[in-house]
């Protein structure tokens, strides 16, 4: 397998720390890197709207620095490669965010992500910070059978969740109202996700898992985790046909349900492959009579440089389409 | 500290020796480690905790004249942080649960690390919900942790007692072969995680390993 272990770095022991300088310098009218390595709005929003805050492994960029910004998260906690941050940085997070409105402080379903955000809240409480909700995401379909729902992972469908919530908590919504909304653009979100490719870990240098050169791998997590099929590769509409019920079916997304679309590129996906793939989306949902309010197609969580996409549908209402048409200015997605 | 050749207490001293002996029997077996990893991880758990423990021995060393339940807390919290991820806050829960049960001892016995190795098994149970069987570090913790117990019964030395953990965590590291995932990662490989031996539950039976070694290297 042709798997690219050469990478442009300078240490691995300052990979993280380097990458984070080098963004927020990039893209330092929209964030700011803290002292302590978050990542903050450059102009902090008011204190009496909600923030949104959430830690993860870095690696996976875009996702989710690139969501900081006006409409978007407000601090991001990055953790080292692949692993989520430990609980007194995801605290110093917590504390950077904190405000009168409250914090909501998501977490994207991995068992690191979920159990040191849950230390965190405990520490935080200890401390006296109150005002903080915590709501977990997931929305992938492979990764537990329908029923059970809360064992799934999160992976790139989480979007959805970061851009509406976004936009809610920029209006001046309440804590309980934005995480009831995120808990309400996760319940309405599935995803599935393919790899044509591995990966290497940028600071082993080994290939994160095996697949061979003829071979697809299905339903995998946005770090190799093994998926629920693996075989034989197929074409791209060929592809599309043996995911999209997957994802149809598990919600189910209904004849004349509205959706938005999210084709994610894992790494060295190309723009023509995702429009290629997009054509017979488009077709099929038009055939099973959805209609496609938005889609994005591009990178905003990556695994390295791993061949592969992420299928993603959002059933959306009046309130979801108009937050998701809401103005966003993040160093990787903007809106106007 | 006796003169004889091994510790028969464990005051800060021993234990800055212990985790420091943590740090480098994890170091050598890193690669190892990750090996494990990489059936079903990201292939960088040997790294990452090699890296977490060389840091928890360096901010330790200093803390030479504190209480020992100093020195373990410290190390849990830097491996918390230094590593993050599940198996960073699961590793430190297990040094920061049991330094609880040491509060004000200047020195610990057979009994105390009885009651630590409890309370850690005790808080990796509460963050992570794994169990016994699901393929996890619970599978060496918790016999080295039923092994101390014994070895209170018995009226085993420290080092005695050491031997007997160790033992029991490589084995029950090597019965994890067999099993099934049922928690963290692995789960999602289902049938396919059995026949690899979890990473968490050989890094612990490696680290118990290096604490009994360093029990017979006192001064």
């Amino acid at each position: 397998m042709s798997v690219r272990t050469k990478k442009l770095i300078n240490s691995t022991q300052t990979l993280v720390p380097e990458m984070l300088e080098g963004f927020a310098a990039a893209y330092h009218d929209i964030v700011r890197l803290t002292d302590d390595g978050l990542i903050v709005r450059r102009q902090p929003k008011a204190g009496d709207k909600v923030a949104l805050v959430i830690g993860n492994g870095s690696g996976h960029e875009p996702a989710l620095i690139g969501w900081v910004g006006p409409g978007l998260l407000d601090v991001n906690i990055p953790g080292d490669i692949f692993a989520a941050p430990g609980p007194a940085k995801i605290v110093r997070g917590l504390k950077a965010a904190y405000r009168e409105a409250g914090v909501l402080l998501c977490v994207s379903h991995h068992a690191g992500d979920l159990m040191n955000a849950e230390a965190a809240l405990e520490e935080a409480h200890d401390e006296g910070l109150d005002r903080i909700e915590l709501v977990v995401l997931y929305d992938d379909v492979a990764s537990a059978p329908k029923g059970r729902e809360p064992e799934r992972r999160g992976t790139v469908g989480l979007f959805f969740v970061w851009k509406m919530v976004g936009a809610l908590a920029e209006s001046g919504a309440d804590l309980a109202a934005c995480k009831a909304l995120a808990e309400t653009v996760r319940d309405n979100t599935r995803s599935l996700s393919m790899a044509l490719t591995s990966c290497a870990h940028p600071l082993t240098g080994e290939t994160m898992f095996e697949l061979a050169a003829d071979e697809i791998e299905i339903g995998m997590g946005v770090h190799g985790e093994a998926g629920m099929y693996k075989g034989q590769l197929m074409s791209a509409d060929e592809t599309i046909d043996r995911m999209l019920p997957s994802v149809l079916d598990d919600l189910p997304f209904q004849a004349g349900d509205e959706v938005c679309v999210l084709l994610n590129n894992a790494g060295s996906m190309t723009l023509m492959e995702l429009s290629i793939l997009y054509r017979r989306v488009a077709q099929r949902l038009a055939e099973a009579n959805i209609r496609v309010h938005r889609s994005w197609l591009g990178a905003y969580a990556t695994t390295q440089e791993m061949a592969g996409f992420g299928l993603s549908l959002c059933r959306v209402d009046k309130q979801l389409k108009a937050l998701y048409d809401a103005p966003a200015n993040g160093a990787w997605y903007k809106s106007v | 500290m006796s003169d004889s050749s091994v510790a028969e207490i464990i005051d800060a001293e021993t234990s800055i020796r212990i985790i420091t002996a943590m740090a480098e029997a994890v170091t050598r077996q890193q690669a190892y480690l990750s090996g494990l990893d990489s059936t079903v991880g990201d292939g960088d758990h040997g790294v990452n905790l090699a890296k977490a423990l060389q840091e928890a021995a360096r901010r330790v060393q200093p803390l030479a004249n504190a209480a020992p339940d100093i020195v373990w807390r410290t190390t849990g919290k830097v491996i918390q942080e230094s590593v993050g991820g599940a198996s960073g806050l699961l590793f430190g829960a297990f040094f920061v649960g049991g330094s609880r049960t040491i509060k004000d001892r200047d020195t610990l016995t057979t009994a105390d690390v009885a009651a630590m190795m409890g309370a850690g098994l005790e808080n990796i149970q509460k963050r992570g919900k794994a169990q016994p069987g699901d393929k996890t570090m619970v599978d060496a913790l918790a016999p080295a942790a039923a092994a101390a117990a014994a070895a209170v019964e018995a009226d085993l030395s420290l080092v005695e007692a050491l031997d007997q953990m160790a033992f029991a965590a490589q084995t029950g590291a090597d019965a994890t072969r067999e099993m099934v995932a049922r928690h963290g990662r692995a789960k999602f490989l289902g049938e396919r995680s059995r026949g690899y031996q979890d990473a968490g539950a050989t890094s612990i039976a490696v680290m118990l390993a290096a604490w009994a070694e360093a029990m017979r290297e006192s001064k």
